[in-house]
């Protein structure tokens, strides 16, 4: 059975239980999970057969202050991801190899062009796409970051889709996000959105040492 | 050779090269007016306007209960909300079959329509301050096998 993994969770850790419940019950493998003062750095739920991941989300504008916070990160996060909030930190976290995605949201959409896009192909980087903040955008937004998809579509660029579920009952259904992309972008190929939900989100894992 | 023949010949040649031409092109008109006249078109037309149902064995989550209304109800509203009033009318979700015990269900919708259903049913987080969650189980042609899978997939 192929195994989903979510790369971005942002609940509480009273609630993470329940949550990896039901990411166990639609299938999921992995979770990366959002820092809440968590004392661990993977966790395997050798019961459930899911491993939890703990990872990080830096929003910075200015580019001294992200190599800053990057300095020595890898150590405590094996997941690193930037939501940029200037055209340089974009274009630092696309080049720089400590960042493992950088987030496509309603506040950071505008700094994705076709540079920034090719960039990230080129350095081997992913793009993220936080499912519930798609969701939640007002229309503009939700215009603004379809635009992003179809311009990441046409340059064959590396993306994932995470859910940003900050409850359990945010967390979508494999089947689900498949579904609702296809819709939306047209696309027939179903390979190509499972692909972006399980084998690259595990090759950004095993890229950082994480064993699934 | 006489020059009268050799002119008989050509034109005999030239004869059979259009014959051969006319014969060719003749079948080709015969098989284009075989395709137009054919009622193999008709039928394709048809099949595809006819909507095949589907229906979606669905799992709910949730420590509350939640009546079959109430659950219908907030699908039809996340599906208008994703797709439109043209999404809702396409789809036309109803809940067939629930099982508060189980807490598990059937939905039928079209054949077309069936991936707006699924996308929508994990959208579906609250009902009347209730926190649920919807998981699609499995799409089936038939009411008999959406209930086999109804009651055989247990956690």
């Amino acid at each position: 059975m192929r195994g989903f993994i979510d790369l971005w969770l942002d609940i509480e850790p009273d609630e993470v239980e329940k949550a990896i419940d039901v990411g166990h019950k639609m299938g999921y493998t992995a979770f990366g999970l959002e820092d809440h003062g968590f004392n661990w750095r993977v966790k395997k739920l050798r019961d459930k057969k899911i491993t939890l991941v703990k990872r990080i989300t830096l929003s910075e504008e200015k580019e001294s202050k992200l190599k800053e916070k990057l300095r020595g990160i890898k150590l405590s996060f094996p997941i690193v991801s930037v939501k940029p909030q200037s055209i340089q930190v974009a274009r630092f976290a696309a080049r720089d190899g400590r960042v493992d995605t950088i987030i496509v949201d309603k506040d950071t959409a505008m700094y994705i062009d076709k540079t920034q896009v090719l960039m990230v192909k080129r350095y081997r980087k992913v793009l993220e796409i936080p499912l519930e903040e798609f969701l939640k955008a007002n229309d503009r937004a939700k215009a603004m970051i379809y635009r992003r998809l179809l311009l990441i579509l046409h340059y064959n660029t590396p993306f994932i889709i995470s859910s940003r579920a900050r409850k359990w009952n945010k967390i979508h259904h494999p089947l689900s996000i498949i579904s609702l992309l296809t819709s939306l972008l047209d696309l027939d190929n179903k390979d190509l959105l499972l692909h972006n939900i399980s084998g690259l989100p595990l090759e950004i894992l095993v890229k950082n040492g994480v064993k699934v | 050779m006489n020059i009268v023949d050799l002119i008989l010949y050509i034109v005999v040649i030239m004869l059979s090269l259009l014959v051969t031409y006319l014969w060719w092109s003749l079948s080709k008109i015969k098989r284009f007016l075989k395709i137009i006249t054919s009622k193999s078109l008709i039928p394709r037309q048809e099949k595809d306007f006819k909507i095949r149902r589907r229906y979606i064995v669905f799992t709910v989550i949730s420590e509350h209960n939640i009546s079959k209304r109430e659950l219908e109800k907030a699908i039809r509203e996340v599906v208008k909300e994703l797709y439109g009033i043209i999404g809702l009318t396409k789809s036309d979700p109803q809940i067939i079959f629930y099982d508060p015990s189980v807490k598990r269900g059937v939905l039928r919708t079209g054949h077309l329509t069936s991936n707006i259903l699924i996308a929508s049913l994990s959208s579906v987080d609250n009902i009347n301050g209730k926190e649920v969650l919807i998981i699609p189980i499995k799409t089936t042609g038939t009411l008999k096998r959406a209930k086999k899978y109804l009651y055989m997939i247990r956690e």
